[in-house]
């Protein structure tokens, strides 16, 4: 039987990515580790020598644009280039999510201050978290209790380079009572969840937030399968809320970081990549 | 295999190193980069800046 190569496309070898290798090695699967930032992404020079591509980049422009290019070449990406632009984008995935009537927190966008404070009366008024369209690790986020913070965080964006930071995407905030959930979703299947425990109202593991186990429930398991559907499915790591009325989707993010939480889960999510990946190659 | 943190001096010890990896040293907390392997021994670079996505 021919043995398949996986190319793993990355910027920086993590500890996710030195994981993936283990359990590569584990599973006698060939790695090919290409570097983005030494590609060329032009058709007559780049030589594939795998099967699939994993992407896991910590650049999610750039690994967009190499998810569009290899699929132009018939190769398949995991993830694809459709679900990459579907979470890449917070604004993005809440608009499929409300599409599909997946429980999620109220949001909208606006590009004006007089806008905003508009938005927010529809919210049903402060608090409101404030949040880049992209990004990671709860960077830039803010927390505005009211008319003044609001208006201090629209004109610190203005001095922003970025385009992206112009537009003001908010969500009602929800009081997390200490801890939200972190569901790892395989092609619509939970297949493990982590509490992210923390003080703090941004819980990410990356600012502290400590793991712990996370029992799979038939309610979890239906909004995240519902939340996999309206994106695409492929593998997915969903940020999910606690609230009397059940749970609501926060965030879905399409290259997800996992080092923390395989020893509370106790589940090798790095061998469910690969094998992911095995399996759709066939 | 182990190389100097190119900061601090602190000697590092990474199992199964591989280039491009990152660490965090464990004396003065800068993020490093395996730059290379050499001679069985480590060279270390500063890290680049957090680009936009990292996953969580």
């Amino acid at each position: 039987m021919r043995k398949y190569k996986i190319g793993l496309f990355y910027n920086i070898i993590r500890g996710d990515e030195k994981l993936l290798i283990e359990a590569a090695n584990k599973l006698n699967v060939s790695l090919d580790l290409i570097n983005i930032d030494n590609l060329i992404l032009k058709k007559d020079v780049f030589e594939a020598k795998f099967d699939i591509a994993l992407l896991r980049s910590v650049s999610s422009t750039k690994e967009k644009y190499v998810a569009f290019f290899l699929e132009s070449l018939g190769i398949k990406t995991v993830n694809s280039f459709k679900i990459i632009q579907n979470c890449d984008d917070k604004f993005f995935t809440s608009i499929l999510l409300e599409k599909k009537g997946v429980p999620q927190p109220k949001f909208g966008l606006a590009f004006s201050l007089g806008e905003a404070k508009k938005l927010i009366e529809k919210l049903e008024g402060y608090p409101v978290v404030i949040k880049p369209t992209t990004g990671s690790w709860g960077r830039m986020l803010a927390k505005v209790n009211d008319d003044d913070a609001l208006e201090a965080i629209f004109e610190h964006k203005q001095y922003l380079s970025s385009p992206f930071q112009k537009a003001l995407y908010i969500q009602k905030f929800i009081e997390k009572g200490g801890r939200d959930i972190r569901a790892f979703v395989f092609d619509g299947e939970v297949i493990c969840a982590i509490y992210r425990n923390s003080h703090h109202w941004i819980t990410n593991t990356a600012r502290g937030g400590v793991a712990s186990k996370c029992e799979i429930n038939p309610k979890l398991k239906e909004i995240c399968f519902k939340a996999s559907e309206a994106i695409g499915h492929g593998i997915l790591a969903m940020d999910v809320f606690e609230t009397k009325e059940g749970y609501l989707i926060n965030e879905v993010n399409h290259t997800m970081e996992f080092k923390n939480s395989e020893k509370p889960t106790g589940v090798s999510i790095s061998s469910a990549i690969i094998n992911y990946c095995l399996k759709k190659i066939k | 295999m182990s190389g100097q943190c190119p900061l601090c001096s602190q000697l590092l010890e990474v199992k199964n190193p591989e280039v491009n990896e990152l660490i965090v040293c464990s004396s003065c907390n800068q993020r490093l980069i395996v730059k290379e392997i050499k001679n069985k021994k480590i060279i270390f670079t500063e890290a680049p800046n957090i680009e936009e996505d990292w996953g969580e």
